[in-house]
């Protein structure tokens, strides 16, 4: 992982720790993940960055029961590795 | 959150008060290069001499890119905040409704949007509110029609008892009547 992909997926670790339990939707990461790149980043840029948190166990999602969208939060081993970065 | 990288003192929009900065960015970033953009800064008031060249422009927007990230951070922090606030303020205590204005709060400040988190969320407190008067103002009429009917029937009761009264009155009041027919009309008047 080179510096920049290091501060994006801290960006968006980040992210998810100011949303707390209650999370974010996945476009809205994404989102997030483009931004903090810098420079605009192509659909694949940005799914390798989400894959990589979530294939780590960084990050979960849940339900959400009124809109039943999923909403991505922070898992235990995602903070464990946000505050290692 | 720390900058990636150092920016150069002298970079394009380093020198600008920072309001102006994120005004510069706010409006201009969805704008095509050159037209839009420049008209745009003229219009905020950014002088002729000082305009950016593309490449500063393009420098400036990815230096930008990533502090909007980390103000979006912040901005959700906020309306989480504001969003417990809120349901604290209206004695909101049902977790599934203080979940909900969190979430409206965090997906508008995803937006860029804080202020409509802020004013969603207030929003979604006053429909919580008239509900919960709806709600009380049922329950208020509830009790009141078993109250009703309680005295409704006291009142019933309270008439069989009159008219028991006059009738026995009327029987004790009979010259007509004996002893004997007086105790059996007063047995089958009050049972």
């Amino acid at each position: 992982m080179d510096a920049l992909d290091k501060h994006v997926i801290k960006t968006a670790l980040e992210t998810l720790r100011a949303a707390g339990g209650t999370g974010v939707k996945k476009s809205a990461l994404l989102d997030q993940i483009d931004l903090a790149a810098g420079t605009p980043t192509t659909d694949e840029q940005r799914e390798a960055a989400f894959s990589l948190m979530r294939d780590r166990g960084w990050i979960t999602f849940y339900m959400e029961p009124i809109w039943h969208d999923q909403r991505w939060t922070l898992t235990e081993r995602g903070l464990t590795a946000l505050e290692g970065m | 959150m720390e900058p990636l990288e150092k920016t150069r003192t002298d970079a394009w929009g380093e020198d600008l008060p920072e309001k102006i900065r994120w005004d510069c960015y706010d409006l201009c970033k969805g704008l095509p290069w050159p037209k839009g953009v420049i008209d745009q800064l003229e219009a905020i008031g950014i002088a002729d001499g000082r305009l950016p060249s593309r490449s500063a422009w393009y420098r400036f927007l990815s230096r930008m890119r990533k502090a909007d990230a980390a103000r979006r951070i912040d901005r959700i922090a906020q309306s989480v905040a504001e969003a417990q606030a809120v349901a604290d303020r209206h004695g909101i205590k049902a977790a599934v409704f203080v979940e909900t204005l969190k979430t409206l709060a965090i997906d508008k400040a995803m937006g860029g949007d804080d202020k409509a988190a802020t004013q969603l969320a207030a929003a979604a407190a006053t429909i919580w509110d008239r509900a919960q008067k709806e709600e009380e103002l049922r329950l208020r009429n509830a009790a009141q029609a078993t109250k009703d009917a309680a005295l409704a029937l006291a009142r019933e009761k309270f008439e069989a008892a009159e008219r028991r009264e006059s009738a026995a009155k009327a029987a004790l009041g009979d010259t007509k009547l004996t002893d004997e027919a007086k105790i059996a009309k007063m047995k089958e008047i009050f049972g």
